[in-house]
């Protein structure tokens, strides 16, 4: 365990004595107060005059302002993720300190889920960042309790399982850049396959002249791919507990998520270790 | 061994690489090329595996080899445990708890009402589609939920629940048409029927309008209701998002009432035999003798009438009909004066009919109390916006055979101005210390004992802009006194409750600078705040190196 705090607390005085986490969280804090003032005003001007915007009455103040702006946040979490996590191993590994890391008297689960806290710490300074926004909104509006805690709930839980493969994909390269790049990409791809698996048909038309073994094969196959497909995205397993429902699925989902790539980090060091 | 390995692998890539290509191609996931070439591909890489499986088996003293395939089984059995939870997860716990104030509270008084007032078999019957996406999941457990808590109070409710894909014969057998993506449900009572989408926008059941359809599929008769015209009145027929009152059409329309607009005949006014309740919206002309003695008519054959008086100066030497005919038959009197309140006493405001400007920004808003044993008003617990209220009193002694209760009132800080003359020449308003001060009876209902089967009932509200589109849509409170006034004349008790959305959200009104300082603190402040706490632990690292 001292190690482990050991490795989390270098990590995280490494953001804060370099300006990168000053300009992560700058960064963060000015795109989140930029979509708060812009939406939590329009929102005022809407619920002071729904018939001049063809709304039937005062929109709702959670589902048009508070889950989305949540949702939002958490999206753009996961396109800041990689700047946080691409320096993780691959720095390491580049700066040729990763070997020197790896003889100390630590074990592969000090390092891993040192510079694991260390994320989530950051992470959770910028849910913070989020929460202040909110506190102004809650000023002037009755905020629901459930969309507020478990809105920031799923941000904080898509981050870590975001950061999660982040630092596996780190550990794989010693280029930040190949890392960055990488992660943000399997983010991407697998957003644009859920889009997509969505707006495939339940079932395959075109299985009408195969024979029938190979059509229970090709629609099992078929089934699976659309759900897998669905299911693996991030931001939407978020939604629902955007929306103050608690739903067990979607944090089970998270924390295996983390749990899963966590454990792929750990083979990646171990294996480190026999090739070297 | 190892060249084989390398070229089965290589060609099994490219096999399925090109397989992504022809899907993409031939926009057909089961064209012969993308079998074959998937096809290729799968054993070609099964080839590859087994070849490493092999070579790595053969090298027994290769330590990395075995590791290798360690880590990678390892990570696979791993994977597969962690498919197993969630899959477990998701089949045992498929369920979420809406903790929102939405999923947590009750039904709304009304909507209870209704139905444990239920006399006949009613059946709601819930058709969806399930796309299987979490937006149409959650869709359809919300409606079930909502179901089963009406179910509770009353056991004449039957429900049922169909996916039309899976059943798609039950349109036919409800004669239904899935007008909403997000599903529907069917209210049926004996021979009426009612739908109601779910609405594509919210993905949410309004209760409102399930309550609402369930009336309308419970209820016998639909009350007449007409519109008086022919005085300059506001007309239901009007849409102006601001000062027309179509919303009242759209409202009472939905409550089941039956609506349309009366002139009466000149030199012969007569009311409808059909009409239930009349209601005089804001005249701006006054009702003349003829006119207010088929009024009284009607009254005496059992009918209702509801005014919507807001203040008027009749012109200097004209005699005024209305107001003393009010008085004297039935001892109402609607004063000549505006209620005001002292917070807003220094700006100006009246209605824009008189040519004088409105200060949009200071509405009058008279939220005041209720008669809490009325019961258009019992149990009411909402604000009310009256702006430009003229108080409208009941005598000490009513005349024989009338029994009545003022049922609204202005706050304490307000008083009724009389110097009517100064506020519109000079646009002041004085508080004199013989006027009187709040709380002000701004409404007062009155029964009629007459020799028809029901009594006569007259309500008379001292404003007709509470009932104005823009006001009803953004205060519950306004609609709601309008309904419950419309619910008591109609002898329809039931109707009378809290009718409220789903969620009863308030209008946010932020100032200039209210504005200003969210903008600077939202974005400014917190970055600044950042930078800040840099330059502190810059400074402070300096200080201690």
């Amino acid at each position: 365990m001292r190690g482990m705090w050991a490795v989390c607390k270098r990590e995280w005085s490494s953001y804060f004595v370099t300006p990168m986490g000053y300009v992560i969280l700058g960064a963060y804090g000015i795109i989140t107060g930029s979509a708060f003032t812009i939406s939590f005003l329009g929102y005022c001007e809407r619920s002071q005059n729904p018939g001049f915007y063809a709304l039937p009455g005062v929109p709702d103040f959670e589902e048009t302002f508070l889950s989305p702006y949540i949702l939002f946040c958490g999206f753009l979490v996961l396109f800041i993720g990689p700047l946080v996590t691409m320096r993780l191993m691959a720095e390491e590994r580049r700066r040729g300190t990763a070997e020197l890391l790896l003889t100390y008297p630590l074990r592969d689960r000090d390092i891993v889920f040192g510079k694991y806290l260390a994320t989530l710490g950051l992470l959770l300074t910028m849910v913070m960042v989020v929460a202040v926004n909110l506190v102004f909104a809650a000023r002037f509006s009755a905020v629901e309790p459930a969309v507020l805690a478990l809105g920031l709930l799923s941000v904080f839980l898509m981050g870590a399982a975001f950061f999660s493969l982040g630092l596996f994909i780190s550990a794989l390269t010693s280029n930040q850049m190949t890392a960055g790049m990488v992660t943000f990409g399997a983010w991407f791809g697998s957003h644009i396959l859920g889009s997509l698996a969505r707006d495939l048909p339940a079932s395959l038309a075109t299985l009408g002249d195969l024979d029938t073994p190979l059509k229970r094969l090709a629609s099992g196959v078929y089934g699976l791919f659309r759900a897998v497909a669905q299911e693996i995205p991030l931001d939407p397993h978020a939604e629902e507990l955007a929306q103050g429902a608690l739903a067990p699925v979607h944090i089970v989902y998270y924390i295996v998520f983390s749990a899963f790539f966590l454990f792929l980090t750990f083979r990646v060091l171990s294996s480190r270790k026999w090739r070297a | 061994m190892r060249v084989l390995r390398t070229i089965a692998g290589g060609l099994s890539l490219v096999a399925l690489l090109l397989c992504v290509n022809l899907i993409l191609v031939y926009q057909d996931l089961l064209a012969k090329p993308v079998r074959l070439s998937f096809a290729v591909g799968a054993v070609l890489g099964v080839v590859y595996l087994l070849l490493a499986l092999i070579t790595a088996l053969r090298a027994k003293s290769d330590h990395k080899s075995l590791d290798a395939i360690r880590n990678v089984v390892a990570s696979l059995l791993f994977l597969g445990i962690c498919v197993m939870t969630y899959a477990l997860v998701n089949r045992v716990f498929d369920r979420s708890w809406d903790l929102t104030r939405e999923g947590r509270r009750d039904l709304d008084d009304q909507t209870v009402r209704v139905l444990e007032n239920l006399t006949k078999d009613v059946e709601a019957v819930h058709l969806y589609v399930s796309t299987g996406d979490r937006e149409s999941d959650l869709t359809i457990r919300k409606t079930r939920q909502f179901l089963e808590r009406c179910q509770q109070y009353s056991p004449r409710l039957h429900t049922a629940y169909y996916d039309v894909v899976d059943n798609p014969m039950v349109l036919d057998t409800y004669e239904a048409e899935m007008r909403s993506s997000s599903g529907m449900i069917v209210l049926r009572c004996g021979q009426k029927q009612r739908e109601i989408p779910i609405s594509d926008k919210t993905h949410r059941l309004e209760e409102r309008d399930f309550t609402n359809a369930l009336i309308n599929v419970v209820r016998g008769s639909q009350p007449k209701v007409y519109f008086l015209t022919g005085h300059n009145e506001h007309r239901v027929t009007d849409a102006n998002p601001e000062t027309g009152c179509s919303g009242l059409n759209l409202w009472l329309t939905s409550e089941s009432y039956s609506v349309a607009e009366v002139t009466f005949a000149p030199g012969n006014p007569n009311v409808p035999a059909d009409c239930d309740i009349l209601v005089i919206n804001s005249p701006e002309k006054d009702i003349n003798i003829l006119e207010l003695d088929a009024m009284r008519q009607f009254v005496e054959r059992g009918g209702r009438l509801l005014f919507m008086l807001d203040v008027w100066r009749i012109p200097e030497g004209v005699t005024e009909f209305l107001r003393p005919w009010l008085a004297s038959q039935y001892g109402i009197y609607v004063g000549d004066d505006i209620v005001i309140s002292k917070d807003n006493a220094s700006k100006t405001y009246l209605s824009p009919d008189f040519g004088l400007p409105l200060d949009a920004d200071s509405p009058d808003i008279i939220r005041g109390s209720y008669a809490a044993e009325h019961p258009i008003t019992h149990g009411f617990a909402q604000n009310v916006m009256v702006p430009v209220s003229r108080t409208v009193r009941l005598a000490p002694s009513l005349p024989q055979g009338v029994k009545g209760e003022e049922i609204l009132f202005s706050a304490p800080d307000t008083w009724a101005e009389t110097n009517l003359a100064l506020l519109f020449q000079k646009q002041q308003v004085n508080y004199d210390p013989d006027e009187e001060v709040g709380p002000l009876p701004l409404a007062a209902a009155v029964t009629v004992d007459t020799q028809a089967e029901r009594d006569g009932r007259i309500v008379v509200i001292g404003n007709s802009r509470f009932a104005w589109n823009n006001l009803i849509a953004t205060t519950p409170g306004n609609i709601n006194l309008f309904l419950n006034t419309m619910a008591w004349l109609s002898e329809d008790e039931d109707l009378i409750g809290m009718r409220v959305t789903a969620k009863e959200d308030e209008p946010i009104f932020l100032t200039e600078a209210q504005q200003r300082w969210i903008a600077w603190a939202s974005i400014l402040g917190v970055v600044q705040a950042v930078a800040l706490i840099g330059i502190v632990v810059h400074l402070l690292r300096r200080k201690y190196r």
